[in-house]
């Protein structure tokens, strides 16, 4: 039985849980032991302190689990500390890791692996394979980690290398929660070719836990597994502190329901959580959510012990020689490398990569920067988005819901920012029109606004107005921006709490085609005003209830096939997601809910412009207001691509 | 009415003026209690928290909060129109001093509730709880409670009969002091500290209390688990206490002692509204807001926005409202 001891929980000698340092092994029934290396990753690395600082987390009490309803002590484990790595020496290092954790696996022990860039289960994975043959992969990630371009032995392969190396049986692995980063159809079918079963993000959103848990189970079987958990698995609103973050996750209640619910019913040799980056996170909230799942996961072993499962390792190595042949595939592979691509934060940025440039003709999208904030009521900060949003990388090359190269045949540019007088918002009203103005006469191509505060929206009404006559309107927010704010004469003041008041009012805005969505602040008077002309409006309260499918329908029903205009404030968000905003209101949507209501809503109708404005990048944590900015910029370029290539297509002129 | 949000500078942003809590007028004046239907306080005490401190910070990090809930979409309903109140600003607490923190905490909680107006307690740590109960139960005698948390605040491990209370037991002491009607309470969201000797809530269950826990919850669904929950609480006074973490720490990361798989702030109001919409709930209080950890003030936000759903439920009462259609009651 392991000791645990009982006093503050942030005093005296730091190790996981309190767990005894070193215990000999043969008593053990688990390891832990932190691997501190991050020389492999492509973001922003910091992951080698994430041992250390998962070791730091609240509470080191390991006690009763609840959830799992098992004495966690009845297995006993021990801290191995940190495995010597060598930064900037991958494969090197490598070595080292797959040395210890041969050691670790003659004692027939269960590894529990606290990270380290997720290159790091390449090496754990090469020890087990020595030991218990080819094991079934459960990957909890964002990412397919299986890139088959570029650098041979970074974060972005090690499945990859497992697959050629034969140390996975495709046939019985699984990966959830994939979702991230540039995805091509090579990424797409790679694992599906070799029969491992993937459950992409936005599959996730409708599934409840039982269903991935069955799942899971079903692929898996009874073969002996390894269970890989990426913190980047999760929304980066609920684990920031990680180097390639991708918007659109599930929250820590759904990941831990599912290790729960698999953790003790398979039989699983070894875990590790990789990609915590302590010094990106925010009040420990990546830390935590790693502790969370590694005590779910440790329970999970004390259950077996208690069901009788747990099956100790024989300590005699299956296929010895492992660690060897690996040296002829790294031969192999640093021979062909070839040119190391560039970084992909290096470079000048552009949003989403497109190239700046004035001469728009025959584009399909124009996105332009409009950084101004005097007009917002509450916290300024949004001018900086643009330039902000542009460091993101998100627009995908292949669109893993529409199943399409959304890159393909389709012309972006970066307008750059527009001239902005800042003195005075009646001038930047007009300078923004005109600029739009200009625009829209050189190109019939999509406009995407990146601001910026709401009152911009004004100006680009205004400047749709001229070409195509009063807007069709999609509004996501959480304020009305219909406020009823007259100055001394009488007229309504230009502020960001009030452009569709004025859009209405000078006719810009066809508000009978017009419908708000998320609404969940502002007084009678502001809704009164909107549907008086007309407007649709679906609130927050009411949206929470209804499904995103009859909302979308709603939306759909209500522009029909007029020309129209799509707004985005950031604030529709929850201020979870989305904290890098002037006037965040709690009570509101996840990311992920309103990645999928766009996609839902938006295919198909006559768009003519989008804006994504009120990202304030310096209330922001870990960027993730940002990340989800971008995100729904690349949306809207994935729909606009798509009605170009996909619809356009079959909607054949015969109908 | 004289007793509500003061109006601001048409002109000047959202952050001119003197913080208030919901910019309500600041008055220390005890004859004022007989004017008005609750009063707000911050209680800035951090000193028994058992791991991260700073939530004495947390009635400032309220007052300067973003966001003002004035109309009600749930109940189509502007509160000031039917209740007045002031910020009644903070009890004198002395951190590093729980003893006569307490004792000053005890004595303005059984003023206000002696004056028959609705406290609404800002923390300051969950230990703020048990003094709050005993000026209650001299005030207006026993009350139930309805308590969201992720903790118990039963006792988390096993505890010497001389053991100092922390922000861990507050609970636990109100019982052993009667306190508490703990038939008619509720204790909700619970799923941090697992304890060996806290594995089935003894102590919570054996007084009587009904606990439960965040798996049950996220499996039961908000609205069977808020027609159990009323059912319980049935016509007992009822002290209502929000630990923020209640809430996930993806919609509240700034609190001490904060637990993954916890509920959103949407669901935190629905519930709120759910439970308690026509019931005898006397008093308030929201704990544990820690703006040292925050992010963009989001934790910050989202307490603030609990404290106007409280506060909307008490116009409710006062504007005769005793159902919530969305509900079905």
């Amino acid at each position: 039985m392991t000791e645990t001891v009982k006093k503050q929980p942030e005093t005296g000698f730091n190790t996981y849980k309190n767990l005894p340092y070193r215990a000999d092994l043969d008593t053990c029934d688990y390891v832990v032991a932190g691997i501190g290396f991050d020389s492999a990753t492509s973001g922003s690395p910091g992951t080698r302190f994430a041992p250390d600082a998962i070791r730091n987390c609240y509470w080191k009490h390991m006690g009763y689990n609840q959830n799992l309803e098992v004495e966690t002590s009845l297995a006993s484990g021990t801290d191995y500390g940190n495995i010597e790595v060598k930064h900037g020496y991958i494969l090197p290092s490598f070595h080292m890791i797959t040395s210890a954790m041969k050691e670790f696996l003659s004692h027939g022990v269960v590894t529990v692996i606290l990270g380290g860039d997720h290159s790091v289960t390449l090496p754990e994975l090469r020890a087990i394979k020595e030991y218990y043959g080819p094991v079934a992969l459960v990957h909890f990630d964002s990412h397919r980690d299986v890139r088959c371009f570029g650098t041979k032995y970074d974060h972005g392969t090690p499945f990859s290398r497992a697959v050629e190396e034969g140390l996975i049986d495709c046939e019985h692995s699984i990966q959830i929660g994939m979702r991230g980063g540039f995805h091509s159809k090579e990424y797409y079918d790679f694992a599906k070719d070799r029969g491992m079963k993937v459950i992409h993000a936005y599959e996730l959103l409708d599934m409840k836990a039982d269903a991935v848990i069955d799942t899971i189970l079903k692929q898996v079987g009874n073969a002996p597994c390894f269970l890989t958990f990426d913190i980047d698995f999760l929304d980066p609103a609920a684990a920031p502190g990680t180097g390639t973050p991708v918007v659109g996750g599930p929250e820590t209640t759904l990941a831990r329901q599912i290790i729960r619910g698999i953790a003790s019913l398979l039989d699983i040799k070894g875990f590790d959580i990789v990609e915590v980056a302590p010094d990106l996170d925010s009040g420990g909230l990546t830390c935590q959510a790693a502790d969370g799942i590694l005590v779910d996961m440790i329970g999970s072993i004390a259950k077996r012990k208690e069901l009788g499962t747990l099956r100790r390792g024989s300590g005699v190595p299956l296929f010895p020689d492992t660690e060897e042949k690996t040296k002829e595939f790294e031969e192999k592979n640093l021979a062909e490398q070839g040119d190391i691509p560039a970084f992909p934060s290096t470079g000048i940025h552009t949003f989403m990569g497109f190239p700046h440039s004035r001469d728009i003709s025959g584009a399909d999208a124009v996105i332009y920067g409009m950084p101004y904030d005097c007009a917002t009521s509450n916290r300024p900060g949004t001018r900086f988005a643009p330039r902000e949003i542009r460091k993101c990388w998100g627009f995908s090359n292949y669109d893993i819901e529409f199943q399409f190269n959304a890159r393909e045949n389709f012309t972006g540019i970066d307008y750059g920012d527009f001239d902005i007088p800042y003195q005075n918002v009646h001038e930047t009203i007009l300078a923004v029109t005109s600029q739009l103005d200009q625009i829209l006469s050189e190109t019939d191509g999509v406009t995407i606004g990146v601001g910026g505060d709401h009152a911009l929206t004004f100006a680009e009404l205004r400047s749709m107005k001229k070409k195509y006559g009063p807007m069709a309107f999609i509004h996501f927010d959480s304020h009305t921006d219909t406020w009823d704010a007259p100055d001394g004469d009488g007229n309504c003041l230009i502020t960001h709490g009030t452009p569709f008041r004025l859009a209405i009012n000078n006719g810009s805005l066809d508000a009978a085609h017009g419908i708000q969505i998320g609404l969940r602040s502002g007084g009678k008077t502001d809704h009164d005003f909107a549907l008086s002309h007309g407007m649709k409006i679906i609130k927050a309260q009411e949206l929470h209830k209804i499904s995103l499918e009859s909302a979308a329908q709603r939306i759909r029903d209500t522009v029909g096939d007029c020309p129209v205009f799509v707004t985005f404030d950031i604030d529709f968000i929850d201020p979870a997601y989305a904290p890098g905003t002037g006037t965040p209101i709690a009570g509101g949507f996840t990311t992920a809910e309103a990645l999928k209501l766009l996609r839902l809503a938006l295919p198909g109708l006559n768009i003519k412009g989008f804006d994504l404005v009120e990202v304030a990048p310096q209330y922001d944590t870990g960027n993730i207001t940002t990340l989800a900015g971008a995100r729904i910029i690349s949306e809207f370029l994935s729909i606009a691509s798509y009605n170009k290539n996909v619809l356009k297509q079959t909607v054949s002129p015969q109908g | 009415m004289k007793y509500v949000p003061q109006k601001k500078r048409r002109l000047g942003p959202a952050c001119t003026g003197i913080s208030t809590f919901l910019d309500l007028p600041y008055a220390k004046d005890a004859k004022i209690l007989e004017e008005i239907d609750f009063a707000i306080a911050g209680v800035p005490f951090d000193t028994l928290v058992t791991f991260r401190p700073g939530c004495r910070f947390g009635p400032d990090a309220i007052r300067n909060a973003y966001g003002a809930q004035l109309y009600s979409d749930a109940f189509d309903l502007t509160l000031f129109d039917h209740i007045q109140g002031i910020d009644y600003g903070d009890i004198p607490v002395q951190c590093g001093f729980p003893e006569p923190s307490a004792e000053n905490i005890t004595n303005t909680v059984k003023e206000m509730a002696g004056a028959g107006i609705i406290p609404v307690l800002v923390g300051g740590d969950h230990s703020i709880a048990f003094p709050e109960l005993l000026g209650y139960k001299e005030a207006i005698g026993k009350v139930a409670i309805l308590h969201f948390d992720s903790h118990s605040d039963t006792g988390y491990h096993e505890m010497a009969p001389d053991a100092p209370r922390d922000h861990g037991t507050p609970f636990k002491d109100a019982i052993e002091n009667d306190c508490i009607l703990t038939d008619h309470s509720v204790q909700i969201g619970m799923r941090g500290l697992t304890g060996a000797v806290a594995k089935d809530y003894s102590f919570a269950r054996g007084s009587g209390m009904t606990v439960i826990t965040a798996e049950a919850l996220h499996k039961m669904d908000i609205y069977t688990a808020a027609e159990k929950i009323r059912g319980i609480l049935g016509d007992a006074p009822v002290f209502v206490s929000f630990d923020i973490d209640f809430l996930d720490p993806v919609y509240a990361p700034g609190t001490g002692t904060p637990e993954g798989g916890g509920f959103s702030t949407w669901e935190a109001l629905e519930l709120l509204r759910c439970c308690l919409i026509g019931k005898n709930f006397i008093g308030f209080d929201l704990v544990e807001v820690n703006p040292q950890y925050d992010s963009g003030d989001k934790t910050a936000i989202a307490g603030k926005r609990l404290i106007y759903e409280f506060l909307t439920l008490l116009a409710c009462r006062k504007a005769g409202i005793t159902s919530y259609e969305d509900f079905g009651i």
